[in-house]
């Protein structure tokens, strides 16, 4: 039985349709990322989940419950932290959670679940006092009561300080190692990268693909970028470009993710690999040859290749067999920023 | 029960905002003025004891739907606004526990503030050494309570039907305005417009019956029913003529087929 299971949903206003048959399987145990521009249906999509909207068409079924006829049995076993709600406007932090535990017939200490979230220190003020980001720490406090076995976030770190951010993560993480699934939306791409097993990109109502973050790097094709930088001397005669995979790659801006250069410094005893031909390797050639490179462009001392990131290490082991000296090297991998651009742009 | 929980949350938030203490206070305040009026006049030697009922008779047609109409308006469309449906939504509870629930709360603190009012009058009247008539009271409380019910269905019906809080006081203030202030005139001018724009020698035969529709008049009807037959003629009441039969089916209908009716739109529309 899965957590969440979405087969030909629909729902129109109007002329207008919000989502155009979604079928979505959430397995239990996972942590489900929701992805999409704004405007694409995530909250519609959540919405009808929890029967606060109906769909048009379609089914939803939510851990083994039918939405529409059984809300309140999905209610009972699902912790909501809504997008765009309102605190009780007469009740305290901890009257909120006192009321969660009583409707949802549970017996968590009203305490510790403040704790848990960090809004402790405000337990006894008024909730309508709270700034966004405490209101959205102190309903997530009132969905984990009851230990359910389904978070629903809606855009969770809105309104959420770094430190709250990292507080929500560190919670979705406990709660899947407790056994719960966690479906969530956002727009904010770090963020389902950092905790979701699996990710679901809505875009104008369509599901465009449901798949691990990796998954979704290698679908996209050449992932990764290594920018390599050769003793000025070596194969300084060779000024060319070659692109197999038919277009070169512009070189690698803005921030490296790794950067390793000093390991590799002062391991470039000259070897030449074919003593015979008494010159220098051309470094574009030695690595356009190798399994896995698409593209290869030279600037100077530096040599920029675009490959799938197992071929990394290849391509810096045949440049030292084949006798050239590497400086320094970094290497980037495609941001889920260019990921969910392709994905969402059409491009595909 | 979850319907209770959201009952007592409504009851709760009526207390913590002091709605229900500033409501009631007012109430006794008015209640117990009129009492001291009427018990004033009889121990000057104007005035019976009977004339009590209808002296609080008066100020209860206009205020009673007023204080019920006003505290259930917004159980719902209120929350359904600002956002707080979607944290009680997710909380196990079915709409209908929204609505039953709301309806139930909110009801049992309009009665309170309808009960303290005439405790203070009763309270005033017997301390100032005047009778109160034990049977016309209690009789003018329990349909007091009836009125108030169906108002306050009338409220949760609004506030379960519509999405926007201002047609909610929209729909509200015509309700009053329509079923308190101007019913009594709406069957004969309906019988005008039928007659062409004309008089009609004769009231139509189903003239009682549509007078009936409001609650302050079916509820007058019961009342006159109710009420020992000196009493009702010293006090000039004749209810609305339809007999207490159909008075009794109207009450009904307000007080349940009304908020059935709004629970099923408020079920079947996105928050």
């Amino acid at each position: 039985m899965a957590a969440i299971q979405l087969s030909g949903v629909t729902k129109r206003y109007g002329d207008v349709a919000a989502l155009r048959g979604i079928d979505l399987t959430v397995e239990r145990g996972e942590v489900f990322g929701f992805l999409g521009p704004n405007g694409a249906g995530k909250s519609t999509t959540i919405d009808i989940l929890l029967r606060y909207t109906h769909p048009t068409d379609g089914r939803v079924e939510v851990l083994g419950h039918d939405v529409a006829t059984d809300p309140v049995a999905v209610r009972r076993e699902t912790g909501v932290l809504p997008e765009g709600f309102a605190p009780f406007e007469t009740m305290t932090g901890r009257q909120h959670v006192e009321y969660a535990i009583e409707a949802n017939a549970a017996d968590d200490d009203p305490d510790e679940l403040l704790e848990r979230v960090d809004v402790a220190h405000a337990a006894d003020r008024l909730a309508t006092g709270y700034s966004k980001g405490m209101a959205q720490r102190l309903t997530l406090a009132t969905a984990l009561v009851g230990e359910p076995d389904l978070l629903i976030l809606d855009e969770p770190s809105t309104g959420l300080d770094p430190h709250g951010v990292r507080t929500m993560r560190e919670i979705v993480r406990e709660e899947c190692d407790r056994g719960a699934t966690v479906f969530f939306s956002s727009h904010i791409l770090e963020q389902v990268e950092a905790v979701a097993d699996r990710v679901g990109i809505l875009s104008d109502g369509q599901l465009l693909t449901v798949d691990t973050i990796d998954g979704l790097r290698d679908g996209v094709g050449a992932t990764g970028e290594l920018t390599v930088t050769l003793e000025p001397d070596a194969g300084s005669l060779a000024e060319s470009t070659g692109s197999p995979g038919g277009t070169a790659t512009a070189e690698a801006t803005g921030s490296h993710s790794e950067t390793a250069g000093s390991s590799t410094r002062g391991s470039g005893q000259r070897t030449p690999a074919n003593p015979s031909q008494g010159s220098v390797a051309d470094p574009v050639a030695v690595v356009e040859s190798i399994d896995g490179v698409d593209a290869v462009s030279r600037r100077s001392d530096e040599l920029v290749v675009t490959c799938r990131r197992e071929a990394k290490l290849g391509v810096l082991d045949e440049l030292r067999d084949a006798g050239l000296v590497i400086r320094d090297f970094t290497t980037e991998e495609t941001s889920l920023e260019d990921l969910f651009v392709s994905y969402t742009e059409g491009d595909r | 029960m979850s319907w209770t929980l959201i009952a007592q949350k409504e009851i709760g938030d009526l207390r913590r905002n002091r709605q229900l203490y500033g409501m009631a206070v007012l109430f006794a305040a008015m209640f117990g003025l009129l009492g001291y009026i009427h018990a004033n006049s009889v121990n000057d030697g104007f005035g019976s004891p009977n004339e009590l009922v209808m002296l609080i008779g008066m100020l209860g047609t206009y205020i009673i739907p007023a204080v019920a109409l006003m505290l259930s308006y917004e159980t719902i469309v209120k929350r359904r606004h600002n956002g707080q449906l979607e944290l009680l939504l997710g909380f196990p509870h079915h709409r209908r526990d929204l609505v039953l629930g709301g309806y139930v709360g909110r009801f049992l603190v309009v009665a309170t503030v309808i009960v303290a009012g005439l405790w203070a009058c009763g309270m005033v009247v017997v301390l100032m050494g005047a009778t109160v008539l034990g049977a016309a009271y209690m009789a003018f409380l329990f349909v007091s309570l009836v009125l108030a019910l169906a108002y306050t269905a009338a409220g949760i019906t609004i506030s379960a039907s519509v999405r926007s809080p201002s047609w909610a006081s929209v729909a509200t203030f015509s309700v009053y305005l329509m079923f308190v202030l101007a019913w009594r005139i709406v069957p004969s001018g309906l019988a005008y417009l039928l007659n062409g724009f004309e008089r009609p020698a004769t009231s139509p035969w189903w003239t009682e019956y549509v007078l009936t529709l409001s609650p302050n008049l079916a509820v007058e009807e019961i009342f006159v029913w109710m009420l020992p037959e000196s009493t009702a003629e010293s006090i000039a009441l004749a209810g609305s003529g339809s007999g207490v039969e159909f008075a009794a089916v109207v009450l009904l209908a307000w007080i349940v087929l009304l908020p059935l009716a709004g629970y099923l739109r408020f079920d079947r529309t996105d928050l």
